[in-house]
Formats: C-alpha cells, structure tokens, sequence
C-alpha cells in the first residue's frame, strides 16, 4: 500500500524565528487512517499540517529542509494551489476562513479555482450540502451563521473537492460542546462512509482519541510518540496524564506500581462505555472514595441581584426575574446551552450591559450609577478573545497600562505589578509581545492585564477555549487560589471537566432562568448532559464523585 | 436568490460618506449575538426578480436621463416614474430613508439657488447684504424647484439600485467587471461585519479593564480609542493573513480558473428590460448631444412643452416604461 | 452568451471611456453648451472603472489581495469604534496609512474599495463614484508619501492628512456644485459654508489620528505586507 503522505527528516524555521518548528520529523500516513495530532500551543502541530499543503514553505516563507510528497507531488516544487485538489485543510478560526459572503459561492470558490465545469460546480455545491446538513443555508449570508455552522461550511467547502487527505488543524477548538460533536461526528462519517485519510489536530482528547487509528504527540517540533491510542495511552499514564481521557486517568491510578500489565487488564479505557465493561472486568480492585478536604464557609456578599431581567430589546428576554448572590471564596461555574445567556448575563456585572428591569449591587453599589470603568475596579471581566486586550508591545506595558487608569499612587502601582506577575508566573515573559505568545500564556497575560487592580469579583467568559489540558490544569489551581484568598470568581464555562475540578458552585441556565444552583457536587452528579465522565461511571455506586482525584483504588481482598 | 437588502440601521448617509450618519449606539446592537437564527427573507418582488445585470442596465439608463434632463415638466414624468417603480416594486418604505435624505439636500438647493443665482426677469423680492445684492425672482424658484427635483430623482435612482440588487448580486455584478477586484471587494464584504463585532468586542474588553472610552470630552473620548484602533487594526491584519492562507489552500492562484454561472436563464421580461434601457440610453445621449436637453431658465423661463414632444425623449420614455411595465407585472416570473 | 459573459468586463469599460471621452470632447468643443454635472459625472465613474480593472489587471498574490480587503473593511468597521462620536470619520486617516505603506496601487484599491463596501452595507448613491475616486486618490498620494518604502515623519503625515481631508470634502461636494447649483461664487461659498462643521470635523479628526498613531501605524501594517516569500530550501539530507 503505498503510502498517501511522506515526510522525510522534514526541519523548518519561521522567517525571524528563533527555534525550528518542526525538527527532523520523518512519517508516512497510509490511507484510510485517522491520525489525532496532539502536543501542547507551539508544539508544532499547525505547521505539521501546513507542511502537508504546502502552506509551508510557499505561503510563510523561512529556512525548509528535508521533503515532503503527497501523492506524487513534492512540495518543494509544488505549490500550494497545485496540492488543494488533493489535501484540504479546514482552519481554526470559522470566521477568518471564507472569502465569499453566502454558503453556496464560499463553497463553489475553491471549485472555481481548480477550474471545475460549472455544472459540474453546481452538482459538488449541492452534494457537500447535503452531505453535512447545510442545505437549508444554501442561500444564507455566512454573516448570520455561528460558529458551528461556519466550520461545517469550511468542511463543506473543502470536501467538495474531494481531497485525498483530510487536513483539520483545531476545528472545534472555537465550538461549544454540541456544534464539536457535530463537527466530529462528521469527520468520522466522513472517514468511514469515503475512506478518506483523516488528519486531525485537537486538544479536546477526551472526545476524539476513540475515532482515532494512530496517534502523533509533538513536543518541540519533534515527534514524541507515534502509536495507536492504546499505545499512547500507556505512555502518556508515565508522564503526561493530562492528555489521557478523564477515564482513562482513573484506571491509570490502578496501574500505579504495576509495570504495564498484559493486554486485557493493562487496557484504558477511552470512553464511559469502555470504561463500565472494563470496570466489570477487573476483580482486584475496586474504586473507592477518598477523605475530602473541608470546603470553605462562604464569605461577604459581592455581587447582588435582585429581580433581574436581561435580553435585548424586541426580543424574547434571556433571564426573567432571577436573583443571584455572589460571595468572596466562592468559584462559581455558570454553565448552559449556547444562547441561554450565560455571556450575557455576566456582561451585566460590571454594567457593559443594561437590564431591562431589576438591580445589581456591586459591593454595595448600584452598578447602573457606575461607567464601566468604574466598575471595573471592583469586578474584572476577561472575555472569550484574550487578543482583544493587548494594546501594546509588550506584557510588562500592558499591565502598566491598567494599572495607568487606577486611581492610586506610584507606589501602590509597582505592587500591584510585582503582585500579579508573581500570582500567574509571568517573570519570563515581561518583555515578550502578547501577541506573539502561545494560547495558554496569553490568556495568563489577558487575565492579568485585568485584574491586576485586585479586584473583589472575576469574571471569566470561557477560559478555556483552545487550551491544551496542561494550562487548563494551571488555570484551575490559580483560580481556586483566587478564592482561597477572599475574591470571588466566577467562569462561564461549557467545559464540565475544567468546571468539576475547580468550582465550588454551579449555576445552570437555560429557559429564562436558573435551572440550578448549588454546590459543585450536587448540581453535576447524576446529571443527564452536565457530568462528567467519571461522575457517569460511578455515580451510582458512589454519588457526588467527580473526578479522578476523589478516587481512591481499593485492592479488594482475596 | 436573498432578498434586497435593506439599511440595518437608521442610517442617513450623503455626499460626505456618512458625515450625517445617524448609526445606532454600538454596544446594543453588537452585542446582539445573531447566530443560530437566520431571518426569513422576504419574497423578491418587482424589479428584484429580475436579472441583476438587466436591473442595473435598467437603474443606470434612469440614472442617466435622470442626471440629464433639465426640462421641468420631464424631470417631473420622471421622478413620478421613479416613485411608481418603487412602488409597484413594493419598495417604497424601504427607500425612506433615501427620500429622507434626497428631501434635506433637496431643500438646501431649493432655498439656496433663488438666493444665488441671477439673470431672472420676474423679480419677487431684493435686498442687499453687504456688497452682494440677493435678487428671488421667479425663473429663480422654478431653478431651484427643478434642482431639487433633479436631485431626488437621482438619488431615488439610486434607491431603485439598492432595491432590485442586494449587496450579493452588486458583489456578482462587479466580479463580472474585474474578477480579482470583485474578489477585494467580496472579501471587504466578508470581513466587515466580522472587524465590526471586533470592534466592538475590543471596545468592551478595554473597558472592562478601566480605561474610560465613555466620559470626558470628545478629544478625549478620541484619543482614548486609539489603542483601540491600534488592536483592531492588528487584528485586522491577522485575519488578513489567515484568509489569504486559507484562499491559497482552496486552490487560489492556479493557472486556470474557471466560473460558476448559476444564474436562472433569461427571460423575455430580462431582455426587454435590459434592451429598452439601452435604447433609452442612446435616445438621452442622442438628445444630449444634439443639445435638444438644453432648458433656459433665464432670462425668461421656456416653454415647457415643446420638448416634450422630442424625439428623442419620447423614444427614451418608451425604453424605460413599456419594459418595466413589464417586469412589475404581478405572477410568474 | 457565453462570450458575452466574458467580455462583460471588458465591454463595460469600453462603454464608460467613450462615453466619458465623448463627453468631454463636446466640452472641449462646446463648454457654453455643455452639462457640467453629468460630463464630470461619466469622467469620474471612467476613471474609477480603470483605475480597479488596472487593478485587477495585475496578478496579485492571495496575501496582498487580501490584506487591501482587510484594510478597507476597517476603515469602515473603524467607524464602529466611534460610533458615539459622530462626524470623526477614521476612513481618510486608514486608507492614508495604507498608501504610505503598500504604495500607490493597492492605496487607490483600498480608499476605492472603502467607500463601496460602506455603501454596499449602507446603501449606495451617486456620491459614490466621488468618493472611490476621492478617497482612491488619497490612497495614491500616500503612495508617493511612502515612495521607496520610507517611513514618513509624523508631521508629514499630519499636514498630509489634513490636507488629504480637506481634498476629499471638497471633491465630493464638487458635483453638487457643478450640477445642481447656478454655479457662481456665492453659490460655491454658500454650498462649502453648509458642510464646513461636517469638514473641519473630519480634517481635526484625521490630524489627530494621523499625529497620535499615524508612524506606529505605517510601521505595522509595512510589516505585514507580502513579506520576503524567498524560502530557503535547505541541502536535501537524503535518507
């Protein structure tokens, strides 16, 4: 079988870059394989797949050594133009990928480009509509469409031209939860219906390592582990557990001491339905809870609301009539569907947004009497795009910048500073460019950027998007901190996981008002769509788990 | 086919290029997340059924004798077609905006020509203001009445062209022209309403850590979104490498393009759209040059009705009435 | 039909040159006879029609046509940011700094494109051949202000940018003038008179743009021009 893609001893640096992207990387992807590319921002991942069109090195120029083919074509000598009728690429950012304004024109573009007859053009368009469900957006303006419907028009897009390889650099990265499973629920149809060889980088490993045949981690720009998921798995349990499935982690605990058992046992499992018939297989051990620490007693009041109705005018309102009381020591996890208004609701604290009936209280004060400049001394809000708030060079001028607005002297500026560069670790990158940062680290400096003038309340509006586990991990330990220093936090969130592990308290929207509120381990036990992986699988044997570390194996006694 | 566009916004654009924009307070209407929930589009009607390219064949002929003629009487046939074609069209609310417009402006020249203008004979009122001497005469009102009609009747011209194409049929009409400017313009098109929501996300985010963007004087106000435009034009950049990236992975710059016409074949009503206004054209063009448009208003205003028997305008009346008769005709396509 | 499709371009081109070459040779010949407003007119909407198929002519890369897209969407977006600040019009001042730093061609493509996109969303109207040929204009003097790939000083951009402004008013307001006024002096006077707030506000703002960020502005958008797409292709380590 010869094989679709090579890569041969493949080094290549970024115009101006200091270190090599990808490092003497040798491959060979067969057909008909579903490859998970995975390794933490900077690892490599993007310019793998960009190597593969011939993106790199035509479109971004730098130093490329070593070769790279697909089907007969050398991308030394082709062009990128040359290889889209064979390898397509489905980008990261739905909204930077089209250049058309409607669905049918966007996916008719690259056709043209590859001089497709036009009826032949017009048959493919319909096609790859209805392949993924879009025909009744065949005429929409690809402004009105979300997220999730835009990277199903970027697929729809690229597999009109029927690639031999299938490129996916992060799609779902920029989804919520249900438009993700969408995507990847396409991407196996299509891998299983057509055969085609599939590519898929992501950092969502809990949902996408059981569709894959072979999988690729990449640190540094090299290779690290190319193996099957098992494979991986076993490794990953030696050094790096945060890339495993949550399941997969609690079954790694068993093998703590072991070395690596024998095919059966030795096996983690990738899914909660792998992970009940494993459990009926082992009979050595079995889970059992551990001691908890004490949680913390609430403290003052942070935030009031009272009698709130929020939704935009001539439209149905989002929330009606709730009240909410928000507590230092608290880390609140506000979760629901997409469009329930969670976004909403939080653009509310610090008065970005206007209700249409009812008050908040802001430490006391009605945030409606405040500009949002004001408010912002007291409560902080880090929205979903960390770019949106670099307006400098460097990290160490954007903290100086917030902290420029803040009503106190030199002094207390310079301690504030120091305090929060100590707080979120950001000593070596004060004279890097934001911009230039990886996505976890950005996020950091955004975070920092906004509550360096110490605020009481924090409020982030999906944190997590696009982060690798292992900032995820950081992420929540610097929040839980937070709230074991007095300030309230609070995190719109869809990721369950990130939420279980750190939250002290879930608000769970939808239908105009809370559905429910309450500690972490009663809201997000037993629960129909908010649990989490480890919660399904034991929740009824030991209720209020909800994650690995709770866990404690049991050798049962013989 | 989308239905025609209509301003988003109650938004009163002019010669200066939005100087009198009236654009909504941002925050609301940004903020407003539109996804998930397309609107139903309306049911083109009227001239929006048609051929983008026999529409705007039809739009630019009325805009031509529109701008052309100067005879009172048939700037006013002219601007009552106009009207009768939007709103038969069904579009007459929806070019409100433009009358608003076309109405203020048109005021301003109705006032300001008798004032200025000299050379009438039927005096109605003199007076002296410093070394200038303002003389209102009759011919002078006629002048200014007519002006201001001449500039609604373009200006609703132009209504029209909004109406019958909406932005994707203006965008297919232009790559038409030039491809690789239609494409400039497609991705402008694209981006605009996604730069817009960055502008506003931007907006917000800088005001959620301080900085006042809200209060203080305008210079200041000013000053302070700098770094906004700064971030934003940053952003805009990226995007721009991002969507040029993704182009060349969808095949751009290959040696042979070819094009995908998925338009509904012409018919007959297209054809006598398309043909009666390049007659009508021709007939203004002919009238123009053969300097029968021409209409004195001074010393003494002329008859009126003399020209309203010329050729070439009775031709030019032809071309564009009997085939938009036509093309508004209720039923089948 | 088919060759009529894919002549369209070239046929409409043709049809605004002679048109506006027949114009203005009757002007020439005959100016007491002439209509001012609609030779200026079809002069105005041929020299724009060149201007973008000359555009178009050329075989630009992805990258730069997509960056002169990006550009002129935010001159208009950038509106959005000062939404509650009327009359401070951003658009003069980014298609300034976009000539100056990617030269006269896709300057001129940038101001031109500017003013269709805002009024494809905005709704179009005869003034808008002025200002794509106006703002188009501005474009191609910040090319000649950035001839070599220098980076101006800050005055120069200020003075350049006020003056640009005060320009593309006067331009835009010119076929008023010429076709539906008199068109004498007070008439003249009194038609600039009634847009002056509108104009000084526009002249202020693009100074103020152009002195506060005008440099750092050329600087980055210079560095995201096509940049140096020579690839090194290293010696071939053969396996």
């Amino acid at each position: 079988m010869t094989s679709i893609a090579r890569l041969e001893h493949v080094t290549y640096t970024y115009p101006g870059a200091p270190h090599a992207a990808l490092c003497d990387v040798s491959l060979a992807i067969e057909p008909a394989e579903v490859i998970l590319v995975l390794g933490g921002s900077g690892s490599g991942k993007s310019t793998l797949l960009r190597a593969l069109n011939g993106l790199v090195p035509h479109f971004h120029g730098g130093t490329f050594a070593g070769r790279v083919t697909v089907d007969e074509f050398d991308t030394r000598t082709a062009r990128p133009s040359d290889l889209a009728r064979r390898v397509g690429l489905v980008f990261q950012d739905p909204e930077s990928q089209a250049v058309m304004t409607t669905v049918e024109r966007e996916i008719a573009f690259g056709l043209e480009n590859l001089g497709v007859e036009s009826t032949a053009i017009t048959r493919l368009v319909e096609e790859a509509l209805i392949s993924l469900g879009l025909s009744r957006l065949r005429h929409a303006p690809l402004k009105e469409l979300s997220g999730g419907e835009l990277q199903k028009v970027a697929l729809a897009a690229v597999i009109a031209a029927q690639p031999h390889l299938l490129l996916l650099d992060e799609p779902t990265s920029q989804l919520d939860p249900v438009s993700s499973e969408e995507l990847l629920a396409a991407i196996r149809r299509l891998s299983e219906d057509t055969g085609a060889t599939i590519m898929l980088a992501e950092h969502r490993v809990e949902r996408c390592l059981h569709l894959a045949t072979r999988v690729l981690f990449l640190e540094d720009g090299a290779v690290a582990v190319d193996a099957t998921p098992q494979d991986f798995a076993r490794w990953a349990v030696a050094g790096h557990r945060e890339l495993l499935p949550p399941v997969a982690r609690l079954f790694a605990k068993r093998l703590n001491g072991q070395a690596a058992a024998h095919a059966e046992r030795g096996r983690l499992p990738m899914t909660v339905k792998d992970a009940r018939h494993m459990l009926d297989l082992v009979e050595d051990a079995a889970p059992r809870r551990r001691a908890a620490s004490a949680g913390t007693e609430p403290g003052d009041v942070v935030l009031e609301v009272r009698r709130l109705t929020v939704g935009y005018e001539g439209d149905e309102p989002l929330l009606e009539d709730v009240d909410l009381r928000l507590h230092r020591g608290e880390l609140v996890a506000l979760m629901g569907e997409n469009g329930a208004g969670k976004s909403t609701l939080v653009r509310h604290f610090n008065g970005l947004l206007a209700p249409l009936r009812g008050e908040l209280r802001l430490l006391g004060r009605d945030v409606g009497d405040l500009s949002v400049a004001e408010a912002a001394l007291s409560c902080a809000l880090l929205g979903q795009n960390p770019n949106d708030y670099f307006v400098r060079d460097t990290v160490a001028e954007e903290i100086d910048f917030t902290l420029a607005q803040l009503p106190v002297d030199d002094r207390r500026r310079r301690e504030l500073a120091e305090r929060i560069v100590r707080e979120l670790d950001l000593t070596g990158l004060l004279e890097r460019d934001p911009r230039a940062l990886s996505g976890g680290e950005r996020t950091r400096v955004a975070l920092a950027a906004v509550t360096c003038g110490d605020p009481a309340l924090v409020v982030l509006d999906e944190p997590t998007r696009g982060m690798d586990p292992a900032h995820k991990f950081e992420l929540a330990a610097t929040l839980r901190r937070w709230t074991r220093d007095g300030r309230c936090v609070v995190v719109v969130t869809h990721d369950v996981e990130f939420a279980a592990r750190c939250a002290s308290r879930v608000i769970v929207l939808g239908d105009g008002s809370f559905l429910a509120d309450g500690p972490t381990a009663e809201v997000l036990n037993g629960s129909l769509f908010f649990s989490t992986q480890v919660n399904r699988l034991l929740h009824h044997a030991l209720p209020g788990i909800l994650h690995e570390d709770e866990v404690a194996w049991e050798v049962s006694p013989q | 086919m989308s239905a025609p566009a209509t301003p988003a916004l109650p938004v009163v654009t002019g010669p200066h290029g939005g100087a009198r924009d009236a654009v909504a307070e941002y925050p609301v209407a940004a903020a407003r997340p539109r996804r998930g929930r397309l609107r139903v589009a309306p049911v083109a009607r009227g001239l929006a059924r048609r051929q983008p390219l026999a529409a705007a064949a039809f739009v630019a002929a009325v805009a031509f004798a529109a701008m052309v003629v100067v005879n009172p009487v048939q700037v006013a046939v002219l601007l009552a077609f106009i009207l009768a074609v939007l709103a038969l069209s069904g579009h007459l609310r929806d070019s409100l905006p433009y009358v608003r417009i076309a109405m203020a402006v048109g005021l301003f020249l109705a006032v300001l020509n008798p004032l200025f203008s000299r050379g009438g004979l039927d005096v109605l009122w003199e007076t002296d203001l410093g070394p200038m001497t303002i003389t209102v005469t009759v011919q002078g009102m006629v002048f200014g009445i007519t002006t201001a009609m001449r500039l609604t009747a373009v200006i609703l011209a132009f209504a029209l062209l909004n109406v019958a194409l909406d932005p994707d049929d203006q965008l297919g009409l232009l790559s038409r022209f030039s491809f690789r400017s239609g494409l400039v313009l497609s991705l402008a098109s694209r981006l605009f309403p996604v730069l817009s929501n960055d502008a506003a996300r931007i907006a917000d985010a800088q005001r959620s850590r301080g900085l006042e963007l809200d209060r203080g004087t305008r210079r200041q106000r000013a000053g302070a979104r700098v770094p906004l435009l700064s971030a934003l034009l940053t952003r805009s950049l990226e995007r721009a490498l991002d969507v040029a990236a993704a182009m060349e992975a969808r095949g751009y710059g290959a040696a042979r393009r070819s094009r995908w016409l998925h338009r509904r074949p012409w018919r007959a009503a297209d054809a006598a759209l398309a043909g009666g206004a390049a007659l009508a054209a021709v007939a203004v063009l002919a009238g123009l040059l053969a300097g029968q448009t021409a209409y004195s208003f001074y010393p003494l205003l002329d008859d009126p009705r003399p020209q309203l028997l010329d050729a070439w305008w009775l031709v030019a009346l032809a071309g564009l009435v009997v085939p938009a008769g036509i093309a508004l005709r209720r039923g089948r396509r | 039909m088919r060759a009529l499709h894919l002549d369209l371009g070239r046929l409409t081109l043709l049809a605004l040159v002679g048109l506006a070459a027949i114009l203005a040779a009757w002007a020439t010949l005959d100016p007491g006879a002439v209509d001012w407003g609609t030779v200026s007119f079809a002069l105005v909407l041929a020299l724009v029609g060149l201007g973008i198929a000359a555009y178009g002519a050329r075989a630009t890369a992805a990258s730069e046509l997509s960056l002169v897209a990006a550009l002129a969407a935010l001159a208009t977006a950038s509106r959005v940011l000062f939404a509650s600040l009327p009359n401070v019009k951003p658009v003069t001042f980014v298609v300034l700094v976009s000539g100056v730093a990617l030269g006269s061609g896709p300057g001129f493509m940038v101001g031109a494109t500017s003013a269709l996109v805002s009024n494809l969303f905005f709704g179009q109207g005869p003034w808008t051949p002025w200002q794509m040929l106006a703002w188009g204009a501005v474009g191609a003097a910040g090319g000649l202000i950035g001839r070599g790939g220098r980076l101006p000083r800050r005055w120069e951009l200020v003075v350049a940018g006020g003056l640009l402004a005060l320009a593309f008013d006067w331009f835009v307001t010119l076929w008023m003038f010429l076709a539906y006024t008199a068109r004498s002096w007070p008439a003249f006077v009194a038609l600039y008179a009634q847009g002056l707030p509108f104009d000084l506000a526009h002249v202020a703002a693009t100074c103020l743009f152009a002195g506060l960020f005008g440099v750092q502005a050329v600087t980055i958008v210079a560095r995201f021009r096509v940049r140096t797409r020579v690839t090194f292709v290293g010696l071939e380590d053969a396996p």
